[in-house]
């Protein structure tokens, strides 16, 4: 019996002294990646996420229940797309994501320039924001990894 | 010497429309102004009216996409040219093909 026992924990002992090296391997490659893709990130789009794109939005105001000053937002929404083709060979989910999320913000953003009603002005300001606040969050989530990295 | 058939789409919108944007809308606007009349072996010349100010990224990809799907980034602009009301948004119509 106490044979039995030996000979099991020591195969177990055995299996996992295999096992354990190849996670190793897997986990550290697939860590390597995700951290690649925050190097890039941050390296693509730091300065744009933490000044252009908030200076842009200031820039947005209301003349005469007209909503004015969308054109730098839109410019800096150019550059994020023009700087995510990098990530079009590298990590398609997140170009596919990010694309998909500036191209409805720029549509909303169209909607600018006639006149509206108070409560559409106060509507169209929070859905700017919510939008904003939909990209950083999607860059925050790529960065710590939380999509799957090509 | 050879010479090159040349062919014009003069697109149409309301006179109030000053934006066009969305994808679907740009595919819808290709299939009723466009795709009966370019002709991908001529020089084809996309005219949008002067009163068009913006055009959304949405609306250029949504727009070109058949024509990119038949002759690809490469050969675009041999068949492909735009005119729009400054030549700063005929850049960005153009450069917003690309991404």
């Amino acid at each position: 019996m106490d044979n039995i026992a030996t000979t099991i924990m020591a195969l177990c002992a055995l299996i996992i002294s295999i096992i354990s090296p190849i996670f190793r391997v897997y986990w550290s490659n697939k860590l390597n990646r995700v951290n690649l893709t925050s190097t890039y990130l941050k390296e693509v789009y730091g300065k744009i996420l933490y000044e252009d794109l908030p200076v842009a939005r200031e820039h947005i105001h209301i003349n005469n229940n007209i909503i004015e000053g969308c054109d730098l937002l839109l410019s800096v929404l150019r550059d994020i797309r023009k700087r995510a083709l990098y990530f079009k060979s590298t990590n398609k989910v997140f170009y596919e994501g990010i694309h998909r999320e500036i191209q409805e913000l720029e549509n909303h953003l169209f909607k600018a320039g006639d006149p509206m009603t108070s409560e559409q002005i106060a509507e169209f300001l929070n859905t700017t924001n919510e939008y904003i606040e939909n990209i950083y969050g999607y860059m925050s989530d790529v960065y710590l990894g939380k999509y799957k990295v090509t | 010497m050879k010479t090159i058939n040349k062919k014009e789409v003069r697109l149409n919108f309301g006179k109030a429309t000053t934006r066009l944007a969305g994808n679907p809308y740009g595919r819808e606007v290709f299939e009723k102004q466009a795709k009966q009349i370019i002709d991908y072996n001529a020089e084809n010349t996309v005219i949008f009216p002067d009163t068009i100010e913006k055009v959304a990224s949405s609306f250029v990809q949504g727009f070109f996409a058949e024509i990119i799907e038949k002759i690809g980034y490469a050969k675009f602009d041999e068949v492909i040219k735009i005119k729009a009301q400054n030549e700063e948004l005929e850049n960005d119509i153009h450069d917003d093909l690309l991404y």
